[in-house]
C-alpha cells in the first residue's frame, strides 16, 4: 500500500506514525499476504547477506514512497523532517524489521550532503533511499583515531580533480559500501582541523583498494580502506575546500543523536527479548533491579534524544550537547548487552544456538558504543570544554 | 511542551532565585508579589518544574511540595489546614494544622494532628538543616481514605514529578560549586579543573543532570494513563543522578567536601533525604524490574516523538 495525503502525513509525523503503524503491522486476514515476511525477525549468518537484505527492505520501502518521507523533495523526498525519519527507525524496529543497516550511515551523512552539497546529494541520496547504495564515512586513520584533527590522507589538487592518497579505518559498512564519504587533508601537515575538506570517494575509482576488518564475534562490520592516487573529481567536495570540519561538526550532530535514536529503538526491542528470557525462570533480586534500572535507562535515551531530535526538527543548532546523547546510548548498550551475557550465563559463553550467536554478535558489537563517533573521554571532555566550560587540559 | 517560551522561562527562573531566599513562612507571600498565580494559570506543568528547581538550587525546605500532594488527592485538604506524612517523614512542624494526610505509595490515611501531636519529632539526622520530622506510624491512630486506587497513584506520582525536579536543582547547586571550586583550586601549579579526571567527573555529573532533566519533561509528557509508570522513572533517574553527582561533589572538592566549611554537604545530605521519599532509587529501580518480569508492566517506550 501507498500512503495516502502524502501533504497531510508530511506536515503531521504522528498522523505519519498512524499509518505507517498500520502499513507495517501482520495482516489479520488470512487471505492477505505479509509483504514484509520475509525480513521480519529475520536474521543472516555473515554482514554482508545482512545489509543486502536490508537494502532490499530499503528499496521496498523506497517504491511505496514510505521512507521518502523527512527528505526534502530535491533529494526525492515526500517532506517533513527528522522526526519523520525516527518515526520511521521505531516502527520497524517495533514490527520485528531490523533497522536497515544501511541507514546507519544515511542518517550520519545524509543531512551534511543536502545541506553543503545539494548537487551531489539530488544525485546520490535517491540512490541511497532506494536501497541501490549504501556509503562508508571516511574518519578514522591508522595515526588518527580520537586526535581525528591529526589526520594524513592527503588531497592534493589538479585541475579538477584532487588527487587522493593515504587510508582509512575502522569504515563501518566498508568493504560492502559503493562511496565513502571521507574527510582528507588540503592544508599542510600542520593545519589540523583548518586545513580538512570533506569529499566523497566511489569505491570503484582505479585506486581504492578494500579489506574488511571482523570485530571479535567473525562479523564482517569494519574496514580499511586505501587510497592510492585516486582521482577525484572537485565536484565530489561537500563544502568548501579546507572547510571539512565545519562538515564534519554539522555531521557530528546527527551522528549523535539520530543514531542515538535508532540505537533505542533497536535496544528497546533486544530488551524485550531479554525480560521474556528473565521470565523463563527466577532472577536474583540483583539482576532484578538492574533490570528496572536499565529500563529506566531506556526510558531517558528516548527522552533525551526525542528532545533533540525536535530540536533539530524546529532548525536549532545542537552543537556539544550532543556528547549528552552519546553518554546515554552508551549506557544503554553496554548495560544491555552486559545483562544479556550474565542472564543467559553459561548459555551465553558456551551455547551453540542461533539465538546466543546473536547476543555474543551484539555484544561485542555494543562495545563500539565507547568508542565510535568520538570515544567516550572524548564526550566527556567536549562537555568539559564546551558546555561546562572547564579551563583547558593541559599537557604537562 | 511548555508554553512559556525560552526567554520568559528564563526570566521566571531568576525571580524564583528570590522567592526562596527568605524565611519559608514567607515564600508564599514572595510568590504573590511575583504573580506566581499567572504563571501556574499559563503553565502549570512547567510553573511546578520551575518551581521545584528553584527550591532544590536554593537547598531550601518548605512545605510547597505538601500542597503538590494535597491538590492531586483533591479531597479538599488545604495546606494551611493539613500536613502529609510521605511514609513516616512530614516536611515541617504540625503545630499550625488539624489534619494529617498519612501518603503512602498505594494508600492514604488521614489522622488527627491532636492525635499525631506526640509521636512526632523533630529530626536532626543526616539532613539538619532540613525541619524534617518524623512520624511513629504504629502509634498514630488513622481513617483510611476511601479513595480510588487511580486518585492515590495520580497524587504519589505528582509528588515524585516535583521531587525529581527539586533533586535536579540540588544536583545544579552542587556542580556549579564543583565548578567554582576546581576552576579556582590549584594544586601542581594547575587548576583542579585542568586534570582530566575531575573535567570527566563532572562532564559526567553535567549529563546525568541534563538527561534528567529530559526524563522528567519526557514524563510530564507522557499519555496521563502512564504517568503513575513515568513518575517512577523519573524519580529512579533523580535519584540515582543525584548519587553519582554527589559521590563526584565530594571527591573534586577534598578535604573540604567533608567538612562544614564549604557548603557541599548540605546538597548532599538535602538530595539524599528527597532521593529516600517517596520511593529511594534502589527501590524504584527493584520495583520497575519486578513489575517486568513479573509481566505486570510491559516494558513501554512512554515517551514519544
Amino acid at each position: 500500500m501507498n500512503p495516502s495525503n502524502v501533504a497531510g502525513q508530511a506536515a503531521d509525523h504522528r498522523e505519519f506514525a498512524k499509518q505507517l503503524h498500520a502499513e507495517l503491522a501482520v495482516p489479520t486476514s488470512p487471505d492477505e499476504s505479509d509483504r514484509y515476511a520475509r525480513w521480519r525477525n529475520t536474521r543472516y549468518a555473515t554482514e554482508e547477506e545482512q545489509i543486502a537484505a536490508d537494502a532490499q527492505l530499503m528499496a521496498e520501502l523506497n517504491g511505496s514512497g514510505w521512507n521518502r518521507f523527512g527528505w526534502p523533495a530535491e533529494v526525492g523526498g515526500l517532506g517533513g523532517d527528522v522526526r519523520h525519519r525516527a518515526v520511521l527507525y521505531e516502527e520497524l524496529a517495533a514490527a520485528g524489521l531490523a533497522i536497515p543497516q544501511p541507514t546507519l550511515l544515511l542518517e550520519t551523512l545524509g543531512p551534511p550532503l543536502v545541506k553543503f552539497a545539494p548537487a551531489l546529494a539530488a544525485d546520490l541520496l535517491p540512490r541511497a533511499l532506494a536501497g541501490a547504495e549504501w556509503w562508508g564515512q571516511g574518519f578514522s586513520e591508522p595515526e588518527a583515531g580520537s586526535d581525528l584533527a591529526s589526520l594524513r590522507t592527503r588531497a592534493v589538487r589538479d585541475g579538477d580533480h584532487y588527487v587522493v592518497s593515504g587510508q582509512k579505518l575502522w569504515t563501518s559498512h566498508g568493504d560492502t559500501a559503493s562511496r565513502y564519504v571521507c574527510l582528507v587533508r588540503t592544508g599542510t601537515p600542520e593545519s589540523r582541523h583548518r586545513g580538512l575538506s570533506m569529499i566523497v570517494i566511489d569505491r570503484d575509482l582505479p585506486g581504492v583498494t578494500v579489506r574488511p576488518i571482523a570485530i571479535a564475534s567473525g562479523r564482517n562490520k569494519l574496514a580499511e580502506v586505501y587510497f592510492d592516487e585516486v582521482r577525484v573529481g572537485v565536484d565530489r567536495l561537500v563544502g568548501t575546500e579546507n572547510g571539512g570540519w565545519a562538515v564534519a561538526t554539522y555531521l557530528l550532530q546527527f551522528e549523535r543523536s539520530v543514531y542515538a535514536w535508532q540505537s533505542a529503538a533497536t535496544a528497546f526491542g533486544r530488551f524485550r527479548a531479554l525480560v521474556d528470557a528473565a521470565k523463563q525462570n527466577s532472577q536474583a533480586d540483583g539482576l532484578v533491579s538492574r533490570i528496572g534500572a536499565l529500563y529506566a535507562d531506556l526510558v531517558t535515551l528516548r527522552a533525551r534524544s526525542a528532545a533533540t531530535l525536535r530540536r533539530l526538527a524546529d532548525g536549532a543548532p545542537v552543537g556539544p550537547e550532543a556528547s549528552i546523547d552519546k553518554i546515554a546510548l552508551a549506557r544503554v548498550e553496554i548495560g544491555l548487552y552486559d545483562l544479556a551475557a550474565e542472564l543467559h550465563g553459561t548459555d551465553f559463553l558456551f551455547g551453540d544456538s542461533a539465538e546466543m550467536n546473536e547476543w555474543r554478535d551484539e555484544w561485542w558489537y555494543s562495545r563500539s558504543a565507547t568508542i565510535l563517533g568520538g570515544s567516550a573521554e572524548v564526550q566527556r571532555t567536549i562537555l568539559a570544554d564546551h558546555v561546562l566550560g572547564l579551563p583547558k587540559e593541559t599537557v604537562r | 511542551m511548555s508554553v512559556l517560551d525560552a526567554e520568559t522561562t528564563a526570566t521566571i527562573r531568576a525571580s524564583l532565585e528570590q522567592v526562596f531566599v527568605g524565611e519559608p513562612s514567607a515564600i508564599t507571600d514572595a510568590l504573590g508579589e511575583l504573580g506566581w498565580s499567572e504563571v501556574v494559570e499559563a503553565d502549570p506543568v512547567t510553573a511546578q518544574t520551575l518551581l521545584f528547581g528553584a527550591q532544590g538550587r536554593a537547598l531550601a525546605a518548605s512545605r510547597l511540595l505538601d500542597e503538590v500532594a494535597l491538590a492531586a488527592l483533591d479531597e479538599g485538604f488545604t495546606v494551611d489546614r493539613t500536613a502529609v506524612a510521605y511514609g513516616d517523614i512530614l516536611l515541617g512542624a504540625v503545630e499550625d494544622v488539624d489534619t494529617i494526610v498519612l501518603l503512602d505509595v498505594d494508600r492514604a490515611a488521614v489522622a488527627t494532628a491532636a492525635d499525631a501531636g506526640t509521636h512526632v519529632r523533630s529530626s536532626s539526622g543526616f539532613d539538619p538543616g532540613g525541619s524534617w520530622q518524623v512520624l511513629d506510624r504504629a502509634e498514630v491512630p488513622s481513617v483510611p481514605l476511601e479513595l480510588d486506587p487511580d486518585a492515590v497513584a495520580a497524587a504519589v506520582a505528582a509528588v515524585r514529578l516535583a521531587l525529581t525536579a527539586e533533586i535536579i536543582g540540588a544536583c545544579e547547586t552542587a556542580l556549579e560549586m564543583c565548578v567554582r571550586h576546581t576552576t579556582a583550586r590549584e594544586q601542581y601549579g594547575r587548576p583542579l579543573a585542568t586534570f582530566q579526571v575531575v573535567r570527566h567527573a563532572l562532564a559526567e555529573s553535567h549529563a546525568a543532570v541534563e538527561l534528567t532533566r529530559a526524563t522528567l519533561t519526557g514524563a510530564q509528557d507522557a499519555d496521563p494513563a502512564l504517568a503513575p509508570l513515568a513518575a517512577r522513572v523519573a524519580k529512579h533517574r533523580a535519584g540515582a543522578t543525584h548519587a553519582l553527582v554527589m559521590r563526584h561533589a565530594i571527591q573534586v572538592h577534598g578535604a573540604m567536601g567533608l567538612t562544614l566549611e564549604s557548603d557541599v554537604h548540605r546538597a548532599v545530605t538535602r538530595a539524599a533525604a528527597l532521593d529516600s521519599l517517596m520511593g529511594s532509587h534502589h527501590h524504584l529501580a527493584r520495583q520497575l524490574g519486578h513489575d517486568l518480569v513479573s509481566g505486570a508492566q510491559p516494558p513501554l517506550p512512554i515517551v514519544e516523538i
